[in-house]
C-alpha cells in the first residue's frame, strides 16, 4: 500500500511538474519581449540623445540589461566592432543565430526583431526614432499578445499536467 | 596616429581585398587617396600621381580592366565607414566629411537635401575620397623658436599659407610641441578649437593624433564660440585654432587675445600682401594683435617656411626653410 501511495505521489508530482515547465514557455517568451522592449528604449535613447554609434550603444545595453536578449545585444556589438565588414543587419543575423537556441520568442517576434536590423543606423537621428517608436508599437501588441496567451495557457497548462497526474494515479491504482 | 587597418576596415569587402593587394602595410607609404566614385573605376593617388586599380590588385591605365565601383560597394563602404551609425555623424554629413578611426578623413558628395537654405543631409552618396592622413612629428623644430615667448608663452602667430602647402600639419605639430614644451621650454596648456577635425583627427572625442600632454580639445565646434567656451572653461595658456576667416572668429580672437591667451591661428593666403586685401582678418593685422606671422609656401617642397614676419611685419628669417620630420 506504501508503494502504491509513493508511486501515485511520484506520477502527480512529475505530471504536474510536466505541466508546469511546458507552461513556463509563455512565460520566458514574455519576458523576452519585455526585455527586448526595454532595450529598444534604450537604443532610442542612446540613439537620440547621445548620437552613440551602434556598436557602443548596444555594448552599453549589452551590459546594463540581463538575459539572452541582452546577450543578442553584446553579440551584436562585438560582430560590429570585430570590423570584418559586417553591416549592422549581417551583424544582428549573426547574434541572432548565436543565441536562438537561448530564445522563447516565435517566428512572428523574431521578424520584428530582424526587421530592427535592417532599419537600424541607416538613416538619421529623426527618422531613427520614428522608426524606433513604430517597431516598439509592433512590439506592444506582440507583447499584449503573449500577455493573453500567458494567463490562457500557462494555468491550463498546469492544470492539465496535475489532473493528467492524478487521473493517472487514479486509474493506476 | 592612423594605420593601415583604420583604413582596410571602412572599405567594402571587395574593394578591402583589391587594396590589400595592392598595397599592404609595408608598402602603404605615399599612398595618399582612395577614390570610390559608383560606376566608375576604383582609383588611388599614390605619390602625386593617380591610378586605375584592377581586380586583381594591379595598377592599370586601361579603364576596361579597372575595377568598377559597384552600389553595393559605395552602400557598405558608408555603412562601415559610420560603423553603421548614420544618425551620428549627421553633423559631419552635412559638412560633407567623416572622420575615421585612426583620423584619416573621408570626404562624401551625393545628393544634397535642402530645408531652410540650409543643408539638411546628404543622400544617395555616390562618390567617396579617402584621405589617408599622416602625422609628422618634428616640422615643427625650426619655427618653434620663433614663437616661443620667454619665459612662460607664445607670440600670437598667425600661419599663412595657400591650400595643400601643410598649415594644418604645420599647426598640428606646434600644438605637440608647445603642449610637451622642450629644452628650456616649459609645456603650455593647449586647447585646441577643432571645427574640422583635422587638427587632432578625433574619433569619438578621443585625439587620434598625438597633440600634446596638456592639450584639450573641443572637438566639432564652431571656432568663435569654442575659444570663448575654453577660456572659460578650461584655463588654457594658448588657444590653437585653424583656418580663421569669418567676421565671429575675428571677433572671438580680439576677446582672446585681451583675455591673456596665446593665439595660434592658420589663414588661407599666399603672402602678407594678401592676408591685407582679406576682409575682418586684416583687422587684426592692422590692430597688431599678432606678434609673428609664418608664410607657408610650396618652393622647396609641401610645407616650407617661405618667411617669418615680426608683427611690426619686420623679416625675422632670411631664406626659405623646410621642417624635417622626425
Amino acid at each position: 500500500m506504501m508503494l502504491k501511495i509513493a508511486g501515485a505521489i511520484l506520477i502527480v508530482a512529475s505530471c504536474s511538474m510536466g505541466g508546469v515547465l511546458y507552461s513556463n514557455k509563455y512565460i520566458y517568451r514574455l519576458d523576452n519581449l519585455k526585455s527586448l522592449s526595454i532595450c529598444i528604449e534604450m537604443l532610442r535613447s542612446e540613439i537620440v540623445y547621445s548620437h552613440m554609434p551602434l556598436p557602443e550603444a548596444s555594448r552599453i545595453i549589452g551590459e546594463k540589461v540581463k538575459g539572452p536578449i541582452a546577450d543578442i545585444f553584446s553579440d551584436f556589438a562585438d560582430v560590429l566592432r570585430s570590423r570584418k565588414g559586417y553591416t549592422a543587419h549581417q551583424a544582428l543575423e549573426v547574434a541572432l543565430k548565436n543565441n536562438a537556441a537561448k530564445l522563447s520568442i516565435n517566428e512572428e517576434e523574431m521578424d520584428l526583431f530582424r526587421t530592427l536590423g535592417t532599419m537600424i543606423g541607416t538613416s538619421d537621428t529623426i527618422n531613427q526614432e520614428k522608426s524606433l517608436n513604430l517597431l516598439s508599437k509592433q512590439l506592444e501588441l506582440l507583447i499584449n499578445k503573449a500577455i493573453k496567451e500567458r494567463d490562457k495557457n500557462v494555468k491550463m497548462y498546469r492544470n492539465l499536467g496535475l489532473l493528467s497526474g492524478l487521473g493517472l494515479a487514479i486509474l493506476l491504482i | 596616429m592612423g594605420t593601415y587597418d583604420d583604413i582596410l576596415n571602412a572599405l567594402s569587402i571587395r574593394i578591402r581585398e583589391i587594396i590589400k593587394r595592392y598595397v599592404d602595410v609595408n608598402t602603404w607609404e605615399g599612398l595618399e587617396e582612395i577614390r570610390i566614385r559608383e560606376g566608375r573605376p576604383l582609383m588611388v593617388i599614390r605619390s602625386g600621381c593617380d591610378m586605375m586599380l584592377a581586380q586583381r590588385g594591379l595598377a592599370t591605365l586601361d579603364v576596361k580592366r579597372a575595377y568598377a565601383v559597384s552600389h553595393e560597394d559605395i552602400c557598405e563602404t558608408v555603412e562601415l565607414i559610420s560603423e553603421s551609425s548614420i544618425y551620428a555623424f549627421e553633423d559631419e554629413l552635412k559638412n560633407g566629411y567623416i572622420t575615421l578611426r585612426g583620423g584619416h578623413r573621408v570626404g562624401l558628395t551625393g545628393r544634397v537635401i535642402m530645408e531652410n537654405g540650409n543643408i539638411k543631409t546628404l543622400r544617395d552618396v555616390t562618390c567617396l575620397n579617402i584621405r589617408v592622413t599622416r602625422e609628422l612629428k618634428g616640422v615643427s623644430e625650426k619655427v618653434i623658436g620663433y614663437i616661443y615667448r620667454p619665459p612662460h608663452g607664445v607670440y600670437n602667430t598667425m600661419i599663412l599659407s595657400p591650400p595643400m602647402a601643410g598649415k594644418t600639419t604645420l599647426l598640428r605639430d606646434i600644438v605637440r610641441n608647445i603642449s610637451n614644451g622642450g629644452p628650456g621650454r616649459p609645456g603650455l596648456k593647449v586647447g585646441v578649437v577643432d571645427e574640422r577635425s583635422e587638427i587632432a583627427g578625433c574619433y569619438n572625442g578621443v585625439p587620434q593624433n598625438d597633440v600634446g600632454i596638456r592639450t584639450d580639445v573641443l572637438d566639432c565646434c564652431p571656432k568663435d564660440l569654442g575659444m570663448l567656451l575654453l577660456i572659460r572653461s578650461m584655463s588654457p595658456e594658448v588657444i590653437c585654432t585653424d583656418e580663421i576667416g569669418r567676421k565671429p572668429d575675428v571677433e572671438a580672437i580680439q576677446e582672446a587675445c585681451n583675455a591673456g591667451v596665446g593665439i595660434i591661428t592658420t589663414v588661407h593666403a599666399t603672402d602678407i600682401n594678401e592676408l591685407n586685401r582679406k576682409p575682418y582678418v586684416n583687422m587684426l593685422v592692422t590692430e597688431g594683435l599678432f606678434d609673428r606671422y609664418i608664410v607657408l609656401g610650396n618652393s622647396m617642397g609641401k610645407g616650407t617656411v617661405e618667411a617669418i614676419y615680426d608683427g611690426e611685419l619686420n623679416f625675422l628669417t632670411e631664406m626659405p626653410m623646410r621642417g624635417d620630420s622626425s
